[in-house]
């Protein structure tokens, strides 16, 4: 925000200068911006009003149909119930392992980069090669999971065709692919806050718990927000993790909304249906946002 | 920025703040025992995949987690795809070009609206910066089918261009880089501009070699996405022959799971090593990517 004040005032003298130009400069990203955003965004609006379908041609108007069926739908019941589960778990989970991974980070320690490194690099990979990797390591017969826990006297689990466990081992397969980003926001965070805190606290007696409740979470406080909030909206989006190594399975117990709008608009052609569920995410997607930055905001004052 | 800048400033100003022997070096060895444990086992799953594409087994690990008869049949499987619909090199090829136009695309016309917002403001550009801000809180997902159709009506489906133009447009590079832009001295294209130089050249050679770091930034980020991306693919491609390697692996997977899993852990070595070496060469850009997409809002 201070940086649009600081710009306007010497931009306006140039203006003169370049006349209008401006929008000579914007103009390709413009263009792009209404073909990929602002026409989709209206015509997918629109779609959803209506009942068309892509594999018969076009359909009529049919008013908030779609979404009055959606709200007796028992499938989309059961995949906004599995993402919401996954939504619940995942989230502090992530936050969690990512917070004490960016304090154990931001020790001294020897090779912290390497260590940075070998955390983050999980997140580099595409979601297709995630989850070949994990079905492999977690394949009931053979899989590296089982032998290291039947190596360390643990029983071995089907973990990904026991409906339980399933959504389970997608949490943790999650984890292990996106916490490099809570950890580097939130160690960008830690790496703020002044050394001379600690020592002084230290001095003053508190402890280890009263140095993290008093210090580190106050200073943290916004960025940690900031984090939950954008792991929340991730989280409600959850697809290839889920598609690629359960397929929704077993018994749909991880069948998510994003995979049900991938289904009836591209199996089933439904393009009105899944219009309308796409829709329906963001609208539940926008009252999260606003019932968290609402929290926030009170916790703050 | 100032959060990365700091941090970075705090490393630096690390070793002068180290003291020497006693407890806290005993504190120093065990966090770093600690933090190598489990960055190794974070790694594991990796090694397990490139273990598994030496593995002459035709089950998916082995025995043991060394292969008990290493072998580069998988590999040459690979060369060799025996008239197998999916040629992996040609995917490999696919997302390359995908990636790489998309890049280049995507940081020419990022770079030139984010200089016209920061610089040559025009009638509404407030609006239309606001507008970006507010986009970035649409989820992809809900213009996903409306996307298809548009690129369907062009009869772009299947081609180079369907699946490289939904990456050219980056809203987050947008503000990325009008705020790197805003914060060059005015000085600079002022001075320019009294020697003759017009809008286009002030962007050109002054205003682009200064923003190098945040192209960096976005570079990679768009890289990485295009690469990637699985859902976008999924959708817009048809036939084995436009395929990224995303959606080739998959391909793969139901090709070769039966038994032959060494091949698909072979590819699926392939399909990750670009994004780890742009990593291990870009590490510093990522990071302030990433750190900076937590910042963004």
């Amino acid at each position: 925000m201070t940086a649009a004040t600081e710009t306007t005032a010497p931009a306006r003298k140039r203006r003169k200068g370049f006349g209008k130009v401006g929008i000579l400069f914007a103009a390709p990203f413009l263009a792009l911006l209404l073909f990929l955003w602002v026409v989709p965004v209206v015509n997918g609006f629109w779609v959803s009003l209506t009942d068309t379908n892509m594999a018969e041609g076009t359909g009529g108007f049919v008013g908030l149909d779609n979404y009055a069926n959606l709200v007796t739908d028992p499938d989309f019941h059961a995949a906004l119930g599995n993402t919401a589960l996954f939504v619940v778990l995942n989230v502090p989970v992530l936050v969690a392992v990512g917070l004490l991974l960016a304090m154990l980070l931001n020790q001294r320690l020897s090779g912290r980069g390497a260590i940075r490194a070998a955390f983050i690099s999980p997140y580099l990979l595409t979601g297709a090669a995630v989850a070949i990797i994990w079905q492999t390591a977690l394949n009931p017969l053979d899989g590296n999971v089982n032998q290291v826990l039947g190596a360390i006297g643990l029983p071995e689990q089907a973990w990904l065709s026991t409906p339980g466990e399933a959504m389970g081992a997608v949490v943790l397969i999650t984890l292990w692919w996106r916490v490099g980003f809570p950890l580097l926001v939130l160690l960008a965070a830690l790496q703020d806050i002044p050394a001379q805190l600690y020592e002084a606290a230290k001095i003053d007696g508190a402890n280890l718990w009263q140095r993290f409740r008093y210090i580190t979470l106050p200073a943290i406080a916004p960025v940690l927000m900031l984090v939950v909030l954008l792991r929340l909206i991730d989280s409600f989006k959850v697809f290839e993790q889920v598609y690629l190594v359960t397929q929704g399975g077993p018994a749909g117990s991880t069948r998510v909304v994003l995979q049900m709008l991938y289904e009836s608009g591209f199996r089933d052609f439904q393009t009105g249906y899944a219009s309308a569920i796409g829709w329906a995410l963001a609208l539940i997607i926008l009252v999260v946002t606003v019932i968290q930055l609402a929290l926030t905001r009170r916790r703050a004052s | 920025m100032t959060t990365v800048e700091a941090a970075v400033a705090a490393e630096a100003a690390r070793p002068a703040r180290r003291r020497r022997g006693g407890p806290d070096r005993r504190a120093r060895r065990i966090g770093t025992a600690i933090a190598a444990v489990l960055a190794l086992a974070w790694t594991l799953p990796i090694v397990w995949v490139l273990i598994g594409s030496f593995n002459a087994e035709r089950i998916t690990s082995g025995t043991g987690f060394l292969p008990s008869d290493p072998t580069a049949d998988n590999w040459s499987k690979l060369v060799q795809p025996d008239g197998r619909a999916v040629n992996v090199f040609v995917a490999f090829f696919n997302s390359t070009v995908v990636a790489v136009v998309a890049t280049v695309l995507a940081l020419v016309v990022c770079s030139m609206m984010a200089y016209a917002l920061a610089r040559l403001p025009f009638r509404g550009s407030a609006v239309v910066l606001a507008a970006i801000v507010l986009m970035m809180l649409v989820p992809t997902e809900v213009i996903l089918v409306p996307l298809f159709k548009q690129f369907a009506a062009l009869g772009l489906l299947n081609t180079y261009g369907a699946l490289i133009i939904p990456h050219v447009v980056s809203l987050f590079g947008v503000v990325l880089l009008r705020q790197f832009i805003a914060n060059l001295p005015v000085e600079l294209t002022e001075a320019a501009k009294i020697d003759g130089a017009n809008a286009w050249q002030n962007y050109r050679y002054i205003v682009l070699p200064l923003i190098r770091p945040g192209l960096a930034t976005l570079g990679i980020l768009v890289f990485l996405a295009a690469w990637n991306d699985f859902l976008w693919p999924l959708i817009a491609t048809s036939t084995p022959s436009m395929q990224t390697l995303p959606l080739a692996l998959i391909t793969f997977r139901s090709a070769y799971g039966d038994g032959e899993y060494g091949v698909v852990m072979a590819s699926t070595i392939l399909a990750i090593t670009p994004p780890l070496l742009i990593f291990l060469i870009a590490q510093r850009f990522i990071v302030e990517g990433i750190s900076n997409t937590g910042l963004k809002g």
